[in-house]
């Protein structure tokens, strides 16, 4: 690949590859792009490391991979920035208001600034955990019931940008 | 500690209500909605009390029911201060010998007679704080008989909890005795006050996290509120008071 673009003729080389010699995996990186073919998982990976927006490329991926067959590839979402959410303060964390209450919130969902993501208990004293930033939840990394430090990461958020209520 | 100033007088308002759900969650609506910090709602009854973690609180008639809307910036001086606030109330209107254990619990001999919860509110450094006080409480259920008390079976008196001479008029007054402390302003000097209410050391106390958990000694409260607890050889510190079951109490406050 001499540039940044990825070329659908390149990928169909890689999965010839991949067919050819009974791959399971095969990834080639040149400058900001890595590119892995899985013939076991049958997905297509693009992996950007710079911040471009890859939208159009992987749009072209998702009808080459659906109009060939083996090895079938889908494609996976690259990995986006992700903004932690942090404890305010030391204390145990708990996921839900209650034991028997459904969770404040889950992966996946989108959550809004001041939304209340979890609690923390230190000395009694119950404080609700407000989001500082607006988007969808990737990940909670806090087990509930566990003890965490002020400054220890939450969750991690994916920030959207005009995210509403 | 508090944007109440020395001359507005607590409560600045009360709400009165005979039977309600949790007089917390009522405070922090009427919170949200604009209720001035110091409003106060009483219930003679509350048919969802809620203790830690939303779990039920045994809140029968008889009982003294109070969520007061306080601010500031430490809550620990709300954590500690207001236990001693309703000790002092049950050494004045009951004539009991009740003391503080850590961090929020008003006990006599050991069995909780009382309890604090503070919760935050919609509104920055404002402070939901739920207090529930077994006055004139004749009996409770069986699972709790062991580790609850109530004024009417220690003393065998039943107390008033409204009138000059009541309950309700002395906790007032004791909380704005304190409020206009200077020992109310830092958390030095609540602690320091605390202590002298303290039962905690010498206490055992289970401690549960997650999926792990020990007996453990409780020693001392250090000097940012936290529990010291010793087991064989090894001290820990303790935070979260969510995780503890106190199983002996320690000796009786000697004031």
């Amino acid at each position: 690949m001499a540039s940044d673009k990825i070329d659908l003729q390149e990928i169909q080389q890689l999965i010839a590859l991949v067919e050819k010699y009974g791959l399971a995996e095969l990834s080639v990186s040149e400058k900001s792009l890595t590119v892995t073919v899985r013939n076991a998982q049958e997905t297509v990976e693009i992996e950007e490391l710079e911040a471009a927006p890859v939208t159009r490329p992987r749009a072209a991926l998702a009808r080459r991979t659906a109009a060939s067959a083996p090895p079938s590839a889908a494609v996976q979402q690259p990995e986006r920035p992700t903004v932690p959410l942090v404890s305010p303060m030391t204390g145990v964390f708990y996921t839900s208001p209650s034991p028997d209450a459904p969770v404040f919130v889950e992966p996946g969902e989108v959550i809004r600034v001041g939304q209340t993501v979890g609690l923390i208990e230190a000395m009694k004293v119950f404080s609700e955990v407000p989001s500082e930033i607006s988007g969808r939840l990737v990940e909670i990394r806090a087990q509930n019931g566990a003890l965490v430090q002020a400054g220890e990461t939450l969750m991690l958020v994916e920030p959207m940008e005009g995210t509403e209520e | 500690m508090s944007d109440v100033s020395a001359s507005d007088k607590l409560p600045v308002e009360v709400v009165r209500v005979s039977s309600i759900d949790s007089t917390s969650s009522y405070l922090a609506q009427l919170v949200a909605s604009g209720a001035r910090v110091g409003t106060a709602v009483i219930a003679g009854e509350q048919t969802s009390g809620r203790g830690q973690l939303g779990r039920p609180w045994h809140s029968p008639r008889g009982a003294f029911f109070l969520s007061i809307a306080l601010t500031g910036a430490d809550p620990r001086c709300l954590v500690f201060g207001l236990p001693v606030v309703l000790a002092r109330t049950l050494r004045s209107v009951c004539n009991l010998q009740a003391g503080c254990r850590w961090p929020n619990d008003i006990v006599v001999d050991g069995r909780k007679i009382g309890g604090v919860l503070i919760e935050s509110s919609a509104r920055q450094s404002v402070w939901i704080v739920g207090c529930g006080v077994n006055v004139n409480v004749s009996e409770f259920p069986e699972d709790l008989r062991g580790s609850a008390t109530s004024a009417l079976i220690e003393t065998g008196h039943v107390a008033p909890l409204e009138g000059a001479d009541g309950f309700e008029e002395a906790f007032f007054a004791h909380l704005n005795e304190f409020i206009c402390s200077p020992d109310a302003r830092h958390l030095s000097g609540v602690l320091t006050l605390w202590r002298s209410f303290d039962t905690t050391a010498g206490s055992l106390v289970r401690v549960r996290r997650q999926e792990t958990e020990g007996v453990v000694e409780a020693v001392a409260v250090d000097g940012m509120g936290r529990l010291v607890t010793k087991d064989g050889e090894e001290f820990e510190v303790v935070v979260g008071a969510s995780t503890l079951e106190w199983l002996r109490a320690g000796p009786a406050p000697h004031i």
